[in-house]
């Protein structure tokens, strides 16, 4: 615990540090630079330092000033002189410094004529170009935030305050299918028992539930434990052994459908738990032929573990609690999320099956399905424990995984999401948003550099600096927490008062998120540029103690 | 030394700022898991069960004063013309006369309803409204291949204002706009409509229907499948939902935000999310 906190205190102080580094305006960092005064008469350079206050020089009438600093002292040809001599004659060296340092602050913090700042720009024209590339750019950037932010104290207003639509959930006279449950598994002998005792326990009918354990290539005990079950209940559990052929979940999942006889197939991954009630709940929306695929809500259950279990618990909820569900209440794009939910086989199999070349399955799907037609019905009310990640590295690793996946569905089916003729508008707005949605990070973070050059730059061309000021507190004051008002919202609905206070530091998981995400956007385009097609899946690591033992 | 102290202040503000943050990091007051209820799916045998725990179970008839809570009885329940009961009735045969309101829920073996009674949520094998049970009507379909047929309608595809079914079908229809199934069609599977459906006279569907706007279904129809309404659910004259025989049972879910029916027979579950009535 104490270790988790250091590393946590360590990492913020160095972000809060790396950033105010980064950010701080040229007004307070002019004790590092000098400025160099000349006179006509003496034709003399003179360093002073501003803050060195036992220096008072008094300068003469007729003396021309020129004003530069250091960084650039290699390009003082190019700089404009200052002609200051108009001043007032009895002016003394502080008030003419003070003078000075007004006057060439940057445009944030004064009322300046001259919005351009050109009279500080050395006169290149390539310069100039890239400063003004870089402005359109942060714009373009800023803009996008704009609307993500809309987007998200939107979904968080229906929420609140609208009607929700909980439309399957109250189907329960009925004559139930029969189904098929997944549980992928890859070396989960420590957690693959408590599933399918989980399973065994629901209230579905068990001569229409066939429980299928996936067992893809496991090297542990996994295949053993299967198989003790299968041998207790040999008419409800079916297991799939996998020894070679592609790795990863979806192409485990992709043969065990093929074998698979029911039209509804759950999916589990092998450290969730599900509830009784759970698997009712979840086969309810197939009834409606126009349901593709549904997903429930995930909940973490390891929250006591450390300070990140409860971050990500936090996350989820405002994930799930109030995106997902907005997305449903408003006939969006409702994501599937690979495990707690399920799909219409014949409905995958018309939008092409499983695709094993891709690390984001779920979201694949969700977009396939929606593409053909069908839709995705997210059920709120349907909730499963799962193991959220107890180490940052794990964490990392994760959310690189979800980010090349997401960004491997975008480059597939953003074009066809625009024209496709079964969504409709909103769907299809929204359908962009989810798919861009992980390239916002590295953008996000591109802008953060982009933004400090301009602002170092004192470069301003298309607003007034007023303008840019407001918008910049503005968004500041409630752009940048829009995502952290949907979490707020989300843990007052799950009524956690006490967990609400942690919202602070949910600021350090996101900037490890952004970083994290750009990381693995840079690492995808990378690969593309290389025609490396090769992508790694990374297994979760499991946490729970060993329930073999 | 200047520095050091305007950052020894910013620092205890910060500090001041988080202290409640800090606090919840170092002694957790809520670090506990969401709470799921393990059981939450609407069971129709929640109220029996919880009554026979809390030996609340009665055995006698029951007449119905205005404003009574809760009963369970394995007797019979009568709520008398005008009367209002609240929270949830459970019983062998519930009667609900003229103009009575069921403000909450009732699961029994037999609901009959006479006109204008009001209710939130019934489920019975046999709910019936002025419909006599001998003249339920029986067909076997069961084919699974059929069953899992969809055909998606485009917004192109619709004929005028709707996607109009004139002839028999052999497979679920989805059409994302308003459907209209013409008189005296057999479907054989489900429709789901973005916007509204409108079924007529004499229709037969093997499956169920949906509908993201309001449902209207004509006279003499008969539904096996659910139907789910998530506006307005108007059902015509001598209706039959689902099936209850004496080897079959075809139960079924009718929902709606407002539910106006005419007579009717019903297996399973009706429930409106404002009221359903019998007019």
């Amino acid at each position: 615990m104490l270790k988790n906190i250091i590393k946590t205190i360590t990492i913020t102080a160095l972000a809060g540090i790396s950033l105010l580094t980064f950010a701080k305006p040229t007004e307070f960092q002019n004790k590092h630079f000098s400025y160099t005064l000349s006179s006509h008469q003496t034709n003399n350079h003179k360093k002073i330092n501003l803050d060195n206050e036992d220096e008072p020089i008094i300068l003469y009438p007729e003396e021309t000033i020129n004003i530069h600093f250091l960084p650039g002292a290699k390009e003082l040809q190019s700089v404009k002189n200052q002609n200051l001599a108009n001043a007032d004659v009895e002016e003394t060296f502080s008030e003419k410094m003070e003078r000075i340092k007004n006057e060439n602050s940057p445009s944030f913090f004064k009322q300046s004529e001259d919005t351009t700042g050109s009279n500080l720009l050395p006169q290149n024209p390539w310069l100039e170009t890239f400063l003004f590339a870089t402005y359109i750019a942060v714009i373009t950037i800023v803009i996008c935030m704009i609307i993500y932010t809309i987007r998200h104290y939107s979904f968080t207003w229906n929420r609140l305050f609208s009607v929700q639509r909980y439309p399957y959930i109250d189907i329960i006279d009925t004559e139930w299918p029969n189904i098929t449950i997944f549980i992928a598994a890859h070396n989960e002998e420590q957690v693959i028992a408590n599933s399918i005792e989980s399973l065994l326990n629901i209230d579905y009918p068990h001569d229409k539930l066939t429980i299928t354990p996936v067992n893809d290539r496991s090297t542990d005990k996994t295949k053993e434990i299967i198989d003790k079950y299968a041998a207790l209940h040999p008419n409800i559990i079916k297991p799939f052994h996998r020894a070679d052929g592609k790795p990863g979940k979806a192409a485990a999942l992709k043969d065990a459908t093929d074998l698979c006889t029911d039209d509804i197939v759950l999916v589990f991954d092998a450290d969730y738990v599900p509830s009784k009630g759970l698997i009712k709940q979840l086969v309810s929306p197939f009834f409606d032929p126009e349901v593709g695929s549904v997903m429930g809500r995930v909940v973490p259950m390891n929250t006591k573990s450390n300070l990140l279990t409860r971050l990500l618990e936090l996350e989820r909820s405002g994930g799930y609690q109030v995106d997902q569900q907005a997305r449903m209440n408003l006939d969006l794009v409702p994501q599937y999320g690979g495990t707690v939910g399920g799909f219409r086989k014949t409905a995958l199999n018309e939008s092409g099956g499983w695709h094993d070349d891709v690390l984001a399955e779920d979201t694949d799907i969700t977009f396939r399905l929606m593409l053909n037609g069908y839709k995705v019905i997210y059920q709120n009310r349907s909730e499963c424990y799962e193991e959220v990640p107890e180490e940052w590295s794990v964490r990392i690793k994760q959310i690189k995984r979800w980010a090349k996946g997401h960004n491997q569905a975008l480059f597939r089916h953003f074009r066809r999401s625009m024209s496709n003729p079964y969504m409709s508008l909103s769907a299809k707005i929204d359908g962009v948003f989810l798919l861009f949605i992980y390239l916002m990070s590295p953008l996000l973070f591109l802008s953060w550099f982009l933004a400090v050059t301009l602002f170092f730059f004192n470069y301003s061309p298309l607003a007034s600096t007023f303008l840019v000021l407001f918008g910049f507190i503005s968004y500041s004051a409630l752009g940048n927490f829009a995502a952290f008002f949907e979490i707020a919202a989300a843990t007052h609905l799950d009524g956690g008062k006490e967990k609400l206070k942690l919202l602070p530091v949910v600021y350090l998981n996101f900037l490890i998120s952004v970083i994290a995400i750009s990381s693995a956007t840079v690492e995808l385009i990378w690969q593309r540029l290389r025609n490396n097609q090769d992508l790694k899946w990374d297994k979760t690591v499991r946490y729970r103690k060993d329930e073999t033992k | 030394m200047r520095f050091l102290i305007v950052l020894l202040i910013a620092m205890a503000l910060a500090t001041l700022v988080l202290l409640p943050t800090i606090l919840e990091i170092l002694r957790p007051k809520d670090n506990k898991p969401l709470f799921i209820n393990q059981n939450y799916f609407a069971n129709l045998k929640y109220f029996l069960n919880k009554a026979e725990k809390e030996k609340k179970l009665l055995n006698n008839n029951v007449s119905v004063n205005d404003g009574d809570e809760d009963i369970a009885t394995t007797g019979n329940i009568l709520i008398p013309a005008s009367t209002k009961m609240t929270g949830w009735a459970h019983c062998n045969e519930l009667h609900m006369k003229e103009e009575s309101i069921l403000d909450g829920k009732a699961t029994a073996n037999k609901v009959a309803l006479e006109h204008g009674s009001k209710f939130k949520r019934i489920s019975a094998p046999e709910i019936t409204m002025g419909f006599n049970k001998d003249e339920q009507r029986y067909i076997e379909w069961d084919n699974r291949e059929l069953r899992n047929k969809v055909v998606i309608h485009k917004k192109t595809d619709i004929d005028g204002d709707a996607l109009v079914i004139k002839n028999n079908m052999e497979c679920n229809t989805v059409a994302k706009g308003d459907i209209l199934v013409k008189k005296d069609v057999v479907i054989n599977g489900s429709i789901k409509a973005n916007g509204n459906i409108t079924i007529e006279n004499g229709v037969t569907i093997m499956g169920s229907i949906f509908a993201e706007g309001n449902i209207k279904i004509g006279n003499n129809c008969l539904v096996y499948g659910h139907i789910v309404a998530e506006k307005q659910l108007t059902i015509g004259y001598r209706f039959q939902g689902g099936y209850s025989g004496p080897t079959n049972s075809k139960p079924i879910t009718i929902l709606g935000e407002t539910i106006n029916m005419h007579s009717s027979i019903i297996n399973g579950t009706i429930l409106a999310k404002k009221y359903a009535t019998y007019i």
